[in-house]
């Protein structure tokens, strides 16, 4: 009897002690360094309002709202060309909020005037359709196959926040009900969500704040799986005023984020001293499990990025283009 | 005889009234609410600090019923 309370509790002391050694492991923590530009002249590095950065096998296309343009740079930083230009004609833009490459096509969420456009990688307009809503997010899982988001009005109760369509303009299907309270302010906030491409023709869903679940889902919008973020990565709750002399509370997950290899690399947000919070100097490695693989560590801020194996492209906080490659 | 044409011109006044004054209300209205979702986006847009980023919704959504409510 006694033989067997000796080894409860010493059962009961591993158990603790193994359990406390997981919860405080020490993540491996990366540095990136940024790589020098190729391009002699950087005054193409910077942008007015860059909103969107993707790459194929050769190149980078950085998608900049304020101009209006598309500029693509070698995966070294020299400048090659650039298309664009505002209106509202084929191959222009009005306030465009997101782009993404699928093959030799590049699609683009052209906000002001309510459509999509099909371009080839010189610019030149291939297709196109008009929406009833400001697209906002897009995504190309198949030529036939754009999926948008777009943040609700918040006016008329729930809306749906993605709408996928063939490129012809037909409506394929529409998911994932947006967050309604009332408060237009406080509800845009909560509806700011990131689409990333994932690697088995389905996509995935990252809220930027008050929900630490990633959204795996088909092809066809139905939901497949919830990865659950470890509470280890740390979400930070502010209180924002939102509008009408209210104030809410709301939990920081990610500045923003991209995804590679079937692992999240999250932008992790950072306190200021007036206790807002911005864009941080700090990705977290997430893996497919919901847990922390690594920290990587930048010398500046970062807005939005874009990885590619050891190499991250980056934007800092003053819209200049970034090259970095991760030192383990 | 007067009074069937003074019924008549009233009856026009008030017809044209009720189609014009809604379609400028409407116009105006759509206009607005252009104006509001770009206002919304720039604020996204922006990469300010969240707690700014609110005051520039709110900003927004001043401007909006203003827009609606003087022009």
């Amino acid at each position: 009897m006694k033989k067997n309370r000796v080894l409860f509790l010493l059962f009961l002391i591993f158990a603790v002690l193994s359990f406390s050694a997981q919860e405080v492991a020490p993540q491996p923590r990366h540095a990136a360094v940024e790589i020098k530009p190729a391009a002699k002249n950087t005054d193409s590095l910077y942008f007015s309002r860059p909103v969107a950065i993707v790459y194929d096998e050769n190149s980078l296309y950085v998608l900049d709202s304020e101009d209006a343009e598309i500029r693509v740079f070698s995966k070294s930083g020299a400048f090659l060309h650039s298309f664009g230009r505002k209106g509202q004609g084929p191959g222009e833009f009005g306030m465009p909020s997101d782009m993404d490459i699928l093959g030799d096509r590049i699609f683009v969420a052209d906000g002001a005037n309510r459509r999509v456009q099909i371009l080839d990688k010189k610019g030149n307009y291939l297709a196109g359709f008009k929406v009833l809503f400001w697209p906002q997010r897009i995504l190309a899982l198949e030529r036939e196959r754009i999926v948008l988001g777009h943040i609700p009005s918040g006016l008329s109760g729930k809306e749906k926040v993605l709408h996928c369509y063939n490129s012809r303009g037909e409506l394929l299907w529409e998911a994932m009900d947006s967050y309604f309270s009332g408060n237009s302010v406080y509800d845009m906030m909560r509806n700011r969500i990131f689409i990333r491409k994932g690697m088995a023709g389905d996509f995935f869903i990252i809220r930027s704040s008050d929900d630490r679940i990633i959204r795996r889902m088909n092809k066809d919008g139905a939901l497949v799986k919830e990865i659950k973020v470890t509470k280890a990565y740390s979400v930070k709750e502010i209180v924002i005023p939102a509008g009408g002399g209210q104030s809410k509370s709301l939990l920081g997950f990610c500045w923003n984020c991209a995804v590679d290899a079937e692992k999240f690399y999250l932008l992790v947000p950072k306190f200021t001293g007036e206790k807002d919070l911005e864009p941080g100097r700090q990705i977290a490695v997430i893996n497919a499990g919901g847990n922390i693989e690594a920290f990587i560590d930048f010398p500046l801020e970062i807005t939005r990025m874009a990885v590619e194996g050891d190499r991250i492209f980056a934007l800092d906080s003053e819209a200049r283009l970034r090259l970095f490659v991760v030192k383990k | 005889m007067r009074k069937a044409i003074a019924l008549t011109l009233a009856a026009v006044f008030f017809l044209c009234a009720f189609l014009w004054f809604p379609q400028a209300s409407f116009a105006h209205s759509d206009h607005c609410y252009n104006d509001w979702h770009s206002c919304r986006q720039r604020s996204f847009e922006a990469d300010e600090g969240w707690i700014r980023t609110t005051l520039m919704l709110t900003v927004c959504d001043i401007a909006w019923g203003k827009c609606q409510i003087l022009d």
